[in-house]
């Protein structure tokens, strides 16, 4: 998915990641070429969230290589990674918002501990104006999270993440649990937020329509490996199998459910 | 055969757990005081913990220990009028609170009010992605979420046990003068003349390792607490189980240090 003779932003081979008996990533092959976006589809459990923890180094991959512009993450030592870790933004399923911080200290949270803003003032007016962009009022600002709605608490999630204008912006499942117009207004601001900082994106999704108003380009993860890639725009007639089973929801196919008893 | 030999594996097994607990466990501690040596630091977080531990325990430990001082001096009058030795109602007391009961009822009281908190409060930040949001924020969330918790406890019991030790005394005063008449002067003055420094000493210690383990318990338990609401339920339960065990079973090893001939 790199362009041609370049350098992709985001490069993995090999992945591997296993909790016991139980393999999660079974060699997992992904580039993510610069100022893209990428959606990754897939089913519960077949270790999407797995992929980016491992990407943000919130786990430790078993084996494998994760570079980003060029350099493995998991070979740098503490301090090379961490840096460039800080330069990755985050959203996350349920918004993990920090509950003991008003709105506005959410959002500029990650400019203070990164020392982006001099003072609390400026960081408080950069999170009013973080805030602004997903279309929400500077007096949000004053709420705690748990007076927002869920949607409130996505679009807020997302001004977090998109504060230090990162290189690179990591989406989990950013619209599930929303309605979906909700959903299609999320989508909107994701992708005006992507354009608008010109940053690389990957997001996790089983919502094919959030996916295709997502991403340019599109993968499927399948017992651990990346099954298919192709334009986010051909996912439901994408020829593969797999892809067309999860995409039209069909029972029959080749993904077969795990029941548990 | 068989069967003991499988005996013989299961209580291997638990040892093995327990020396694997205790590893992580010390591991865990050394891990968050090492942040206390290490910039930034979070006074504002500190102060909220010192606060929440010192300060808004101490209703419940002053509660505890007037209560307990009253009892002991009723207790040891009944007990003492068998030999004659009345008089020594005021030694008894003063050494039994500064000595034992001050420090291990504080600490049990704490263990309950704080402890419990502590691991509710970080589980349902680690089920809820709160603490993977802090490491994306570049927020180390041993720096921000168990230094200050283990500096502010280790601090605050010794300030709250000195507090419990002059209302488990004033509780004795209280019960030996108005309902056994007793001489207030007498009373006080054979406290006073009784009580040595070290034996204060020895309390006020013996609450900071209480407060350290209060905080260890329910950061530990909190912090790597998996499974939604019924994980967060048993994390807590955990913290205040084993800090309640940990404060008696330190409670005998530092009695056996300072006072074992």
């Amino acid at each position: 998915m790199s362009k041609p003779g370049g350098i992709p932003k985001i490069r993995i081979r090999g992945l591997h990641k296993a909790f016991g008996e139980k393999v999660v990533l079974d060699g997992i092959d992904l580039d993510v070429a610069s100022g893209t976006s990428t959606v990754v589809i897939g089913g519960s459990g077949t270790g999407k969230s797995v992929l980016l923890k491992c990407v943000l180094g919130l786990l430790e991959p078993d084996a494998g290589s994760i570079e980003i512009d060029g350099e493995d993450v998991l070979r740098m030592d503490r301090r090379q990674a961490e840096s460039v870790r800080a330069r990755i933004g985050m959203l996350f399923q349920n918004g993990a918002l920090f509950d003991s911080l008003p709105v506005w200290e959410n959002v500029a949270f990650g400019l203070l501990a990164q020392h982006a803003v001099p003072n609390k003032r400026e960081a408080r007016g950069r999170a009013e104006q973080e805030l602004a962009l997903v279309g929400l009022a500077p007096t949000v600002g004053e709420l705690w999270p748990a007076e927002l709605s869920g949607g409130m608490q996505k679009r807020v999630a997302l001004a977090r993440a998109m504060a230090s204008r990162p290189d690179i912006l990591f989406l989990d499942e950013p619209t599930t649990g929303l309605d979906p117009i909700m959903g299609a207004v999320i989508d909107g601001l994701i992708v005006d937020c992507v354009k608008r900082l010109g940053s690389t994106a990957v997001a996790i999704t089983h919502d094919i329509a959030s996916a295709r108003r997502i991403g340019d380009r599109a993968a499927m993860i399948h017992k651990g490996r990346i099954v298919w890639e192709g334009p986010a725009t051909s996912l439901t007639d994408s020829g593969n199998e797999v892809v067309d089973q999860f995409t039209h929801g069909r029972r029959e196919g080749p993904i077969q459910m795990e029941l548990r008893r | 055969m068989n069967h003991l030999l499988d005996a013989v594996a299961a209580v291997g097994r638990v040892v093995l757990g327990t020396f694997r607990m205790t590893g992580r466990i010390a591991l865990f501690g050394l891990d968050g005081l090492s942040h206390l040596a290490r910039p930034p630091w979070y006074g504002r977080l500190f102060l909220r913990a010192f606060l929440d531990i010192g300060y808004y325990s101490l209703p419940v430990v002053a509660l505890t220990a007037v209560f307990t001082g009253m009892v002991l001096a009723l207790q040891s009058a009944t007990g003492l009028a068998r030999f004659n030795a009345e008089s020594a109602i005021a030694n008894l007391v003063v050494l039994s609170i500064t000595r034992e009961l001050g420090p291990v009822l504080a600490g049990l009281m704490v263990a309950g009010r704080v402890g419990a908190a502590m691991a509710a409060e970080l589980g349902t930040m680690r089920v809820t992605d709160q603490i993977d949001a802090l490491t994306t924020l570049s927020t180390n969330p041993m720096k921000y979420l168990v230094a200050p918790r283990l500096l502010g406890a280790l601090l605050a019991l010794p300030l709250l046990v000195l507090v419990a030790d002059i209302l488990g005394v004033l509780g004795g005063f209280v019960i030996a003068t108005v309902k056994l008449g007793f001489n207030p002067d007498v009373y006080l003055t054979n406290t006073i003349n009784f009580v040595q420094t070290g034996d204060v000493v020895s309390g006020l210690v013996k609450a900071a390792v209480f407060g350290l383990l209060v905080a260890l318990m329910g950061c530990f338990h909190g912090y790597n607490s998996r499974g939604g609401a019924q994980g967060v339920g048993a994390a807590t339960t955990n913290a205040v189980v084993s800090a309640s065990v940990l404060i008696l079973a330190f409670d005998y090893v530092l009695t056996e240090l300072f006072f074992a001939r």
